[in-house]
Formats: C-alpha cells, sequence, structure tokens
C-alpha cells in the first residue's frame, strides 16, 4: 500500500514499484487508506506520507498497528526534510523506517527491499 | 411582422413605459452577455485543464522511466506543453536527490526544457518567468545569466528572489559577489528568503562577498546585515562584528553584533559582552546577556546574577534563562538563587526561569 497526497510524487514512487515488480495500491489520502485498512486484506508492506489530508500518517500507523490482520505489516514513513521530530514521532509509533524526502529512488527501493523479507 | 407590431406598439406607450422597456431589455442583453463570457471562461478553463492533463499523461510516464533507470524515446517539448511539463519537471527535480537529479537534467536537456526556459524568462507573463528562472537554477543553465541578474534586480520581489536562487544553483560563488550589493539593499525581501539564499551559496563565500558591504554600511542598516553575516555561520566575520562593535553607537546595531557574537560562539568574545551589560540600552543589556550565557565562562556567573535584578523584564529573563543554561551553575546554585537573592523580582524570575527548564 503507497499513501501519499502529492499526485505527482504518488504516482512516481507507484512507477518505481511496480517497475520492480511489486503490486501497488496507491491512495491520495488517510481517509481512504484507513478504510482500504479497515476492509482489505493486508500488503507485504506500507509506505506512508506523514502529512495526509482527513487523517495523518501517524493516525494510520495506529490503525495498522491496532488491526488484527494488518497489525505485523512493516511501515516506511516518507517524512520532510525539515520534520526529523516527525521521525521519532513515526518511529515511537511503529514505523520500521523512514525515507526523508527530497529522496533516492534507489534508498526507497532498498528500504523497501529490506523490511519485505521478515514476512 | 410580429417584430414590427410590437415596436409599433412600444412606440404607441407613454414615455416612462418605454424607458423601463428599454432598461428591461438593455438588462437582459448584458445578463445574455455576462452568462456567454461566464461560459467562454468555463470553456478556456477546460480547455487548459485537459491540455494540461494530456501534457502530464504523456511527459510523467516517460520522466517516471527516465528514473526508474530506464531509456525512454524521448520526443521534443512543444510550445503549448512547456509550462505544465516544466512545473512537473521542476517538481520532480526537487522531490529527489543524488544522481538521478544528474539524469533528469539530462532528460530535459535532450527534450529542449532549456531552451524553453530561456525563452520563458523573456515572456511578458510574470508566471512564466518564474518558472522559466526556477528551471534554469534546476538546469544549473548558465547560459541566461545576464538576463537572470537582470531580474534579480526586478521591483517584483517574488520574481527578483527566484532569479536571485537560481544564479546561486548556477554558479554560488559568483553568484553570491553579483547578488551581495542586491540582497543588502533589498529591504523587501524577507530576511528568512535571504539568509536562504545565502546558506545555499554556501558560507564563506557569502562572508566574503558580504564583509566589504558591511564595512561601509550605514548604522540603520547594520541590524539587517549582521544578522545576514551571521547567518553564514563563518567566523571569518567575527574580526569584522568585534570591529564594528567597538565603534558603534546606535543601540540597534550593538543588539545585533552582539547577536552574532553569541550566535559564532568565540569564547574569547565574551570579554566584548561584559563591556555592555550595563549598557542604557535595554535592547543591548538582553542580547548581553544571550549573549554571555553561550560564550560565558565561571566568572560571569556573578555577572549575570546581577542582571536578574535589572529593571526591564527581558534582562532579567534573558540573564535567568542564561544562568539556567550554563554549565558551570548547577541545580543547587540555582535554588540558592532563588532562595537567597536580594532582590525578590531577581528571585521570581530565577524561579520562572527554572520551571521553564523543567518543562522544556
Amino acid at each position: 500500500m503507497l499513501v501519499e497526497d502529492d499526485e505527482h510524487i504518488l504516482v512516481l514512487v507507484q512507477f518505481i514499484l511496480e517497475r520492480e515488480g511489486f503490486e501497488v495500491a496507491a491512495m491520495a489520502d488517510g481517509r481512504a487508506a484507513a478504510a482500504h485498512v479497515a476492509k482489505e486484506d493486508p500488503p507485504a508492506l506500507a509506505v506512508l506520507d506523514v502529512m495526509l489530508p482527513y487523517t495523518s500518517g501517524f493516525d494510520l500507523i495506529s490503525a495498522i498497528r491496532s488491526s488484527e490482520t494488518w497489525g505485523s505489516v512493516p511501515i516506511v514513513m516518507l517524512t520532510a526534510k525539515a520534520g526529523e521530530q516527525d521521525i521519532v514521532r513515526a518511529l515511537d509509533a511503529g514505523a520500521n523506517d523512514y525515507i526523508v524526502k527530497p529522496f533516492q529512488p534507489d534508498e526507497l527501493l532498498a528500504r523497501v527491499r529490506r523490511l519485505l523479507p521478515r514476512i | 411582422m410580429t417584430v414590427i407590431a410590437a415596436a409599433q406598439r412600444v412606440t404607441a406607450e407613454p414615455l416612462p413605459v418605454r424607458v423601463a422597456l428599454f432598461v428591461g431589455l438593455a438588462a437582459l442583453a448584458l445578463t445574455g452577455i455576462a452568462a456567454i463570457a461566464t461560459l467562454m471562461v468555463r470553456l478556456i478553463v477546460q480547455i487548459r485543464k485537459r491540455r494540461v492533463a494530456r501534457a502530464i499523461a504523456k511527459w510523467r510516464p516517460l520522466f517516471g522511466e527516465a528514473i526508474s533507470g530506464g531509456n525512454p524515446v524521448l520526443p521534443m517539448l512543444r510550445p503549448k506543453e512547456r509550462v505544465p511539463v516544466l512545473v512537473l519537471w521542476n517538481h520532480l527535480q526537487e522531490s529527489l536527490r543524488g544522481s538521478i537529479r544528474g539524469t533528469l537534467v539530462d532528460v530535459a536537456k535532450t527534450v529542449g526544457v532549456d531552451q524553453a526556459a530561456r525563452a520563458m524568462l523573456r515572456h511578458k507573463d510574470l508566471g512564466e518567468n518564474l518558472i522559466g528562472a526556477v528551471t534554469l537554477g534546476n538546469l544549473a543553465d548558465g547560459r541566461a545569466w545576464d538576463r537572470l541578474l537582470q531580474l534579480a534586480g526586478d521591483d517584483r520581489a517574488v520574481l527578483a528572489s527566484a532569479a536571485a536562487r537560481a544564479l546561486i544553483r548556477i554558479d554560488p560563488t559568483r553568484a553570491v559577489y553579483a547578488l551581495a550589493p542586491v540582497l543588502t539593499a533589498r529591504t523587501d525581501w524577507h530576511p528568512a528568503r535571504v539568509t536562504s539564499l545565502l546558506i545555499e551559496a554556501g558560507g564563506e563565500a557569502a562572508a566574503a562577498a558580504l564583509t566589504p558591504l558591511i564595512a561601509n554600511a550605514a548604522d540603520a542598516d547594520i541590524p539587517r546585515l549582521v544578522r545576514y553575516l551571521e547567518s553564514t555561520r563563518n567566523t571569518t566575520v567575527l574580526p569584522l562584528i568585534r570591529l564594528r562593535l567597538q565603534s558603534a553607537t546606535d543601540p540597534e546595531a550593538i543588539a545585533a553584533e552582539l547577536h552574532a557574537l553569541g550566535e559564532l560562539r568565540d569564547p574569547t568574545d565574551a570579554r566584548y559582552v561584559r563591556l555592555l551589560v550595563a549598557h542604557e540600552s535595554a535592547a543591548v543589556r538582553t542580547q548581553a546577556a544571550i549573549a554571555l550565557g553561550r560564550l560565558g565562562s565561571r566568572d560571569d556567573v556573578a555577572l549575570l546574577e546581577a542582571m536578574l535584578d535589572d529593571p526591564e523584564w527581558w534582562v532579567r529573563y534573558r540573564a535567568a534563562r542564561a544562568l539556567v543554561a550554563l554549565p558551570y551553575v548547577d541545580n543547587e546554585q540555582m535554588e540558592r538563587i532563588v532562595r537567597q537573592h536580594s532582590s525578590e523580582k531577581a528571585r521570581a524570575i530565577m524561579a520562572h526561569a527554572i520551571a521553564e527548564a523543567s518543562f522544556a
């Protein structure tokens, strides 16, 4: 699952992940993502932006970690360069890793790959 | 026939009725024109939106493929595509870091983004100028250097600062020397914008370019210029600040220079700060307390304790905060001040600062 409210970045990250062979469920806001968490089967990994419309990335972490089926899904957060406190908060809330924006596509893929074998 | 008959009937009516009819018809006609104009505007907006969507749908996968390591077949950029595509390209460029940015630059040059950006700098529209300037900065394309330098002096601050940023991205050292007189003269630019440009240009180059300007600046300009100098975080500017501090008479300038000394953190500068703890201006005494908190030694604890009894609340507060932050003052000493200082104001402000620090 990929949740990012910046349309260009959403499409770009989706493109990068799909090109690597991943199947991506992309969403542009927190409310759609929360509904997805409640209704759908868990994915192999979730990439979440911190700042999202309606429901923040932190709230999504809580929703995922408190879900019976999604609870163990690895989470990678996308955070702004200036938001160091967001990184601490996200890791405390249960995120497994983070990527700082501006980001390197290779780094994103490496972090995704690193977390996938855990499943 | 019906129209003629109607017209004959109208002309036979009394004058007030005719006037009312004409006014009514005119209002109807104006309403119709307004409705047509609204529809036209909506149509134009729709056409533009569709054009933007088509351009994005065409170019985003191409950029995505290039970013993912692919080798897409790249068409040349069409004039009508340039605004949405350059906005997209800049957005991607500023969202990514590392070598992939170089790949995006190569793609842009292949499809003619650089030519489009240079053409946009000459356009009458402010939006096109801005996109052109930002693009040339991200491309590090110096072929429009003179035009960008001209735009950096534009009356519209938004365009001028975009052009200045582009120049700094193209050649930081050359740009900061060329822009220093502009940066220091433009009071309409937000100081945070100027300091971010100076930081982007690099502390050493910015400090070297600003130093001669500050040496000859009027007292009134000093507080702003010293803040810029301080933002370079470069200690090579310290001799100049010390020199200015020794000869300055304007309290605003002295306060700015004390602030800069505190920020640049050379402990030997505490000797200049000590001389100003009893200055007649409260702004100076406040900055002296802050600077002493950053530069002071064990010997300055007594000076700061004395400042806790200053008539000005801000001076007392800053002195108390400095005492709480100083590594030489332990909890026992702070509690002693709260209990035993001869001044009630001092005891109160110290208790306030301790409480504040406990919540930090």
